[in-house]
Formats: C-alpha cells, structure tokens, sequence
C-alpha cells in the first residue's frame, strides 16, 4: 500500500524514445530503442494517454475513475499495474513529483 | 531455360549521360538502359530522383569492403547455397545475389551503384526489381508494402498476402481481365502528399506460375504482356504498368485456408498489426524506419479501406480474381 501511494504522486512520462498513435480499437505504441511495437486496446490506450497528460498517476486515477464511472480505488489498482507493465518495458519513466 | 534480351547488356559506367531513358518504378525517377522494363516518366507523377549508375565488378568490390558491417537479411536455398544478403555499413547498403548482380546503395536511398553480371537481362532485373529499387524507395521514405496491385476504375487495389498465398495470381488474372497492372510483389505508397495514399507503380514484370498462365484465355494473356524467360519456377511476363501514381482506395489481405468457404471480411476500423506486418522492408531496424511504418500504418488506416479475404482451396485464384473484382466494383 505505502508503495501504491507513492506511485500515485510520481508523475508518469514517455521518454524521447517512446512514441504512439492511437488507432480506432488500439493504440500502438512504438520503442524506437528496441524497435518493437507494443498494442494497447482501447482503455489501456485510454490510460496511456490520461497518464502521458497529468501531473502525476493519483491525477490520472481521479480523472480516469470520473470518465469511467468506477470506484476510485478500483481504477488506481488497475492503473497501477498497467504503469509497473508499461515501466518494465521501458515505455514511461515515472518521476518524483 | 527460353528467354529473350529485355535490356542491353550492361556496360560499366552506363548512367544518366550515357544516352538512356528515364524509367519511372517505386515511386522513383532514375536513368536506365533504354528498354528496361519500367513505366516512361509521366508529368505528374509524385515521383523522387534515384542516381544509378552502373559500374565494374572491381570497382564496387572496392567500396563493397568495409570493417564494420551488420547483416540485416540473408536467405539460403534448401541446399545451403547462397540466395541473397542484404547488409548495411557505414556507406549504405549492400545488396548481392550470386549471379543476380551486387548492389550499394547510399543510406538516403538516392544513389545506388550496381554490377551487373553478363547474364540475360531478366537476372539481373530481378535482383533490381524485387529489392533493390524497393529498399532504395523505402530509404527515401515511402512505405513499400509487401503487395500486388492494379487499377480498377482509377483507383489502386492492393493485394497482400505472405509469399506463396496468390496475390500474384491474382493481380495476373485481374490485368488480364482489363486492370490496368500497377506492380508484383512491391508496392511502394507515398503517404506524405495529404489524406489520400498515393501508389506507385513498380517494374514492368510479373511473375507468374505456369498454371495460372495456362488458366487464361488466350485474349487475357495478351493484355497481361508478353512473356520474357521461363526460369525453373515462374514464367516472366513483361507488363506494362501504368504510367502514373495512383490514389490507393483499398487493400485486400488475402489468407488461404485449408478449408471454410469463401469470405470477405472489412477491417473496421483497421487492424494496425495488418498495416504494421505488410511491410515488404522490414529489416531495417533504425527507429527512423520503425516511426516510418507506424506512421504509414496510421495513415492508411484512415485513408483506405481494408478487406480480409479467406480463400477455400476449391477456390482457383483465377475466380477469386472475378470474385474481387466484383466486391471492388460494388463498393
């Protein structure tokens, strides 16, 4: 839980090497170090884009929990996981705020 | 083996001044021997320069050397011998295939410098047409799909599908079913211009299996092209590509299944991972390219129109191309 509440004020950020298109049901999202395309469908690419916009992944989780009309701590757990998925790819880079 | 001379045999140091044609293939403009078979330039096509010039065997070997060098593709025969290596150096990109001819292409894709073994024409076209123009057009940044296509009704149709799957056959017995033929096996799509994808035509050669031949009329034939070699696998048809680029409408994925029944399929919205895995210049591994395709990727996807097609064995690639031709027509 202390782990989980620190991650909800770092903020989340694509590194220069990281780019992404989002397409009608996915959103792909390019490693240009490693060359390799990662798909998103639409709500992980949804994530990825409230993520890459906020000021830190607590920010993300409220905006995300109001959009999709679930409970708060619902939408962190999920949110959470996705950003330790997409960290371990290397594909954001998470930043004490 | 039959064949007959397509170009003159190649002489060193044969360029642009040398008194030859200017030949319009991928989307490139380049200087080649008088009847290459490739489309004579037209005025508004959206056309980029290529600098070929042909020289010696020595001379390239010269250049050819080099202390670093990554190997991005190299195909081999059943029995271990040679087929094709495809590396990249600090100087550009090394294209060789035993007997087929040994080119270098800068890294921008604007010059290539070739040797050209004194074999029939149709050898050495192949090499050219089936990847060194490709990779040259792709290093200048259009996106090469690894697809057949014609003109129907002033609109290119794309036909991809892995090797062996039929999209030659099919794009064959569409021409000679009165499409005009845009390319075989490459096409190279500009998707810089606007919203719409423009398709450039390739070489003037198609390859075609000899029952696919032989399942035409003989009036379908003739509009195909004239045949130019029947090496063990194919025959070579000399074609006659349009002379323009052409708005890209749609593109179908052709699959061949062991069985189920005829079915076509629109990807709406389009899969990403169709547009991503058509591309014919995979290997080159430089993020630039990697960007290159996920943008092509992203403009086709909302510039045509995708069809998945399953085609049953009981279905010859000759009705699959009336079948096609039907669905294009209908919207």
């Amino acid at each position: 839980m202390q782990i989980e509440n620190e991650l909800d004020s770092e903020t989340a950020r694509l590194p220069d090497h990281v780019v992404y298109r989002a397409f009608a049901k996915e959103t792909v999202v390019l490693n240009l170090q490693s060359g390799t395309y990662h798909g998103l469908n639409p709500t992980a690419g949804r994530m990825l884009e409230v993520l890459a916009r906020s000021e830190t992944v607590g920010e993300a989780a409220d905006k995300l929990a109001a959009e999709y009309g679930r409970p708060r701590d619902e939408i962190a757990t999920d949110l959470h996981e996705f950003c330790r998925d997409l960290l371990d790819r290397g594909l954001i880079q998470l930043e004490q705020r | 083996m039959t064949g007959r001379t397509l170009a003159a045999p190649p002489a060193t140091r044969r360029g642009p001044d040398a008194g030859v044609r200017s030949a319009y293939a991928f989307g490139l403009e380049f200087a080649a021997v008088p009847t290459t078979p490739a489309a004579t330039v037209a005025p508004d096509a959206q056309r980029r320069r290529l600098s070929w010039t042909i020289v010696g065997r020595q001379e390239l070997d010269a250049d050819w050397e080099s202390p670093s060098r990554t190997v991005l593709l190299e195909r081999r025969h059943a029995s271990g011998r040679l087929m094709l290596t495809i590396e990249q150096t600090e100087r550009g990109y090394l294209v060789a295939a035993p007997g087929y001819g040994r080119h270098l292409i800068d890294p921008d894709g604007r010059a290539a410098r070739s040797y050209l073994p004194a074999v029939p024409p149709w050898r050495w076209q192949r090499l050219l047409f089936a990847q060194v123009l490709p990779l040259a057009a792709s290093l200048q940044g259009f996106h090469v799909a690894h697809s057949s296509a014609v003109e129907l009704e002033g609109r290119a149709v794309g036909f991809v599908a892995p090797s062996g799957t039929g999209k030659t056959s099919v794009c064959a017995h569409l021409v000679g079913g009165g499409a005009s033929f845009i390319t075989d096996d490459a096409l190279a799509i500009d998707t810089s211009i606007g919203a719409t994808a423009i398709a450039h035509p390739g070489a003037g050669v198609i390859s075609v299996h000899r029952s696919e031949l032989r399942a035409m009329t003989k009036a379908a034939r003739a509009r195909l092209g004239s045949v130019v070699a029947t090496p063990v696998d194919k025959i070579l048809v000399e074609a006659r590509p349009v002379s323009r680029s052409v708005p890209l409408e749609r593109i179908y994925f052709l699959r061949r299944g062991a069985t189920g029944r005829w079915r076509v399929t629109e990807s709406a919205p389009p899969d990403p991972a169709l547009l991503l895995g058509s591309s014919f210049i995979w290997y080159l591994r430089h993020p630039t390219y990697a960007l290159a395709r996920l943008e092509a990727a992203d403009h086709l996807a909302r510039s045509a129109r995708i069809f998945l097609v399953d085609i049953p064995p009981s279905v010859p690639a000759v009705e699959a191309a009336a079948r096609i031709a039907h669905h294009a027509g209908s919207g």
